[in-house]
């Protein structure tokens, strides 16, 4: 069978092909999800040559666990969590999941701040979809990985405070300080572009 | 306001209350400008960033990309899952099972024939003690006997 015979059919269908050994149907998987997969690597670990490795990884992973799948979630959701599991597992072996990076230690010492500039995404300032989400990128890319993981987890795989503290290994409080922070840092950072464009 | 407040109003945007505590915490930050920015705010930027998920696209071609994965599947020589959990497990058993019974014969035939003495009287030479004496002591571990053969050089 090519993949070409594969290109119509649903994803639960693709796994049960894959769960019988046809390589051809998990071609097709791949095929259709490889980019989401990679930018969840990429969004974590920042660095493409790493966020390639470890989505291959995740999809080697995949192959090797695909009896576990039972249609629970969807296998976009499995997937993702694959290769979240192996981001948090590589920033562990990293050391990066520190807690004493001068962020944290700002954030211990001066408690989570309140003044929280409220963003509104403004019609007339008329910025292209694609420019937010740069700034967005820009942004995420100042925040320390603890930091950032939370709110990745949080915003874009919407996981709850419990959930995210049983991933990262840590507090359903120390989770909250976390998103607070990040969020706190992207208003400011979000803010200060605004003006600086507007002067 | 404490920190812990500022957190208990993000959990209130997050849905993370319970029903009473959210209806405490919707009064609260009416009736508090301070409290009502500080929630507004959080919405905000909460809003703009779900919203506006950077997007990434992968950096090589797909072919390339799943090159490697193939490659990699290929290598560990994993045989797709169901189909290895299909396949019959008897077989694997019963060779396991030969295989432990085998070794576990083995083991029991050489110390029986161990203990009987099969493999050939076991005699050492335990001492030589004098070199004019010409004494010579042999113990036999499967005859459970010391023999001690003396010999007067001269008679040779």
């Amino acid at each position: 069978m090519t993949q070409g015979d594969h290109n119509a059919k649903p994803d639960d269908a693709l796994v049960r092909a894959s769960q019988n050994g046809d390589m051809v149907a998990f071609e097709e998987l791949v095929s259709r999800h490889r980019d989401k997969v990679y930018a969840r690597a990429f969004s974590m670990m920042r660095n493409e040559d790493t966020a390639l490795d470890l989505s291959q990884q995740a999809w080697v992973k995949a192959w090797q666990r695909l009896a576990q799948f039972h249609g629970d979630s969807s296998f976009l959701t499995w997937m993702t969590r694959i290769v979240i599991n192996l981001c948090l597992d590589q920033l562990r072996k990293q050391k990066r999941l520190r807690a004493e990076s001068i962020e944290q230690l700002e954030e211990d010492l001066g408690g989570v701040e309140r003044q929280m500039p409220v963003i509104t995404p403004n019609p007339t300032e008329r910025l292209e979809r694609s420019e937010l989400r740069e700034r967005i990128d820009r942004a995420l890319g100042h925040l320390t990985y603890e930091h950032r993981t939370v709110l990745i987890l949080h915003e874009f795989q919407e996981l709850e405070y419990k959930e995210i503290a049983k991933r990262m290994e840590c507090s359903i409080g120390t989770v909250m300080s976390r998103l607070f922070y990040a969020r706190r840092k992207m208003a400011v950072l979000m803010a200060g572009w605004k003006r600086e464009e507007s002067k | 306001m404490k920190n812990d407040l500022a957190l208990k109003i993000q959990a209130c945007v997050d849905n993370e209350l319970n029903a009473t505590e959210a209806r405490e915490m919707a009064c609260l930050v009416q009736s508090d400008a301070e409290e009502r920015a500080l929630h507004d705010g959080l919405i905000a930027i909460r809003d703009l960033t779900v919203a506006n998920e950077p997007e990434y696209k992968l950096p090589e071609s797909g072919e390339f990309y799943w090159s490697k994965i193939k490659r990699d599947i290929a290598s560990s020589g994993t045989l797709p899952v169901r189909e290895s959990s299909k396949a019959p497990f008897w077989p694997a058993i019963w060779t396991r099972m030969i295989a432990t019974c085998g070794v576990a014969l083995a083991i029991a035939l050489l110390i029986s024939v161990n203990r009987r003495g099969l493999v050939g009287p076991q005699v050492h030479e335990i001492e030589s003690a004098l070199d004019e004496m010409s004494t010579i002591t042999f113990h036999s571990d499967s005859a459970n006997m010391t023999v001690v053969w003396v010999q007067n050089a001269d008679f040779n």
